[in-house]
C-alpha cells in the first residue's frame, strides 16, 4: 500500500512536470512565412490536453479505493504516456526539423517514458494486491 | 475525499485547463504578434539584389561552363 501511494505521487509529479514543460523548455516561438504557427505548436497544444488528463487520472489514483479502478487508472496512465511520446513523431503531428522544440521533445520523451514506467508499476502493484485478496 | 467530489473538482480543473489552452497561457507567446515584430535585417536591399543576381547567373551556367539557352 505504501508503494502504491508513492507511485501515485510520482505519477502526479511527472504529469504536472509534463504539463508545464513547454514553459520550462520553450518550443519554437516564431511563425511560418504564411503567418501560421509551426507544427510543433499544434503538437504541444495536443500534448497539453493529454497531460492534463494524465494529471487528473494520476490524482484519481489517490482517491480510488477498489483494485479494479486502480488497475484501470494505471493502465490509462500508460496509454496516455505512450500517446504523448507518439504525438511529436512525423507520422502523427510532428515537430520542426531544426527548432528549439527538439529539446522540449527530448525532455518530454524522458518524462513520458518515466510516467509509463510508473503507470506499469501501479498496475503491477495493484495486480499483486488484488491476487492476494 | 469521495469520488463524486473528486470528479466535480477534476471537471472544473479540466475546464480551467481548456481555458488556459485557449488563452495560450500554457506556452510562451509568439515572437511576432502584436508589438513584437521580427527583427529587421540591416542588410541593404541593393546588396541582397546583387547577391541574388550572382547566384542566378551561376545557376544558369551548365556543367561545361557555358550559359544555358
Amino acid at each position: 500500500m505504501k508503494k502504491y501511494k508513492l507511485l501515485s505521487w510520482i505519477a502526479v509529479s511527472i504529469s504536472l512536470f509534463l504539463l508545464i514543460l513547454p514553459i520550462l523548455v520553450p518550443i519554437c516561438d516564431g511563425l511560418t512565412k504564411a503567418g501560421s504557427p509551426m507544427t510543433c505548436h499544434y503538437t504541444y497544444q495536443a500534448e497539453f490536453i493529454i497531460t492534463l488528463i494524465a494529471v487528473i487520472v494520476s490524482a484519481a489514483l489517490l482517491v480510488l479505493r477498489t483494485n479494479e479502478a486502480r488497475l484501470l487508472a494505471g493502465f490509462i496512465i500508460i496509454l496516455l504516456a505512450i500517446s504523448s511520446i507518439l504525438l511529436p513523431q512525423s507520422w502523427a503531428i510532428g515537430i520542426c526539423e531544426n527548432g528549439s522544440c527538439l529539446k522540449t521533445t527530448f525532455f518530454l520523451t524522458i518524462g513520458a517514458s518515466l510516467l509509463a514506467v510508473t503507470g506499469a508499476g501501479i498496475v503491477w502493484t495493484t495486480w499483486d494486491s488484488s491476487k492476494e485478496s | 475525499m469521495t469520488v463524486q467530489k473528486f470528479l466535480a473538482i477534476a471537471f472544473l480543473i479540466f475546464l480551467l485547463g481548456i481555458g488556459i489552452l485557449y488563452n495560450g497561457v500554457n506556452r510562451i507567446p509568439f515572437r511576432n504578434n502584436g508589438n513584437h515584430e521580427h527583427h529587421q535585417s540591416t542588410l541593404s536591399t541593393g546588396a541582397i539584389l546583387l547577391s541574388n543576381m550572382s547566384t542566378t547567373s551561376e545557376n544558369k551556367k551548365g556543367a561545361d561552363g557555358n550559359e544555358k539557352i
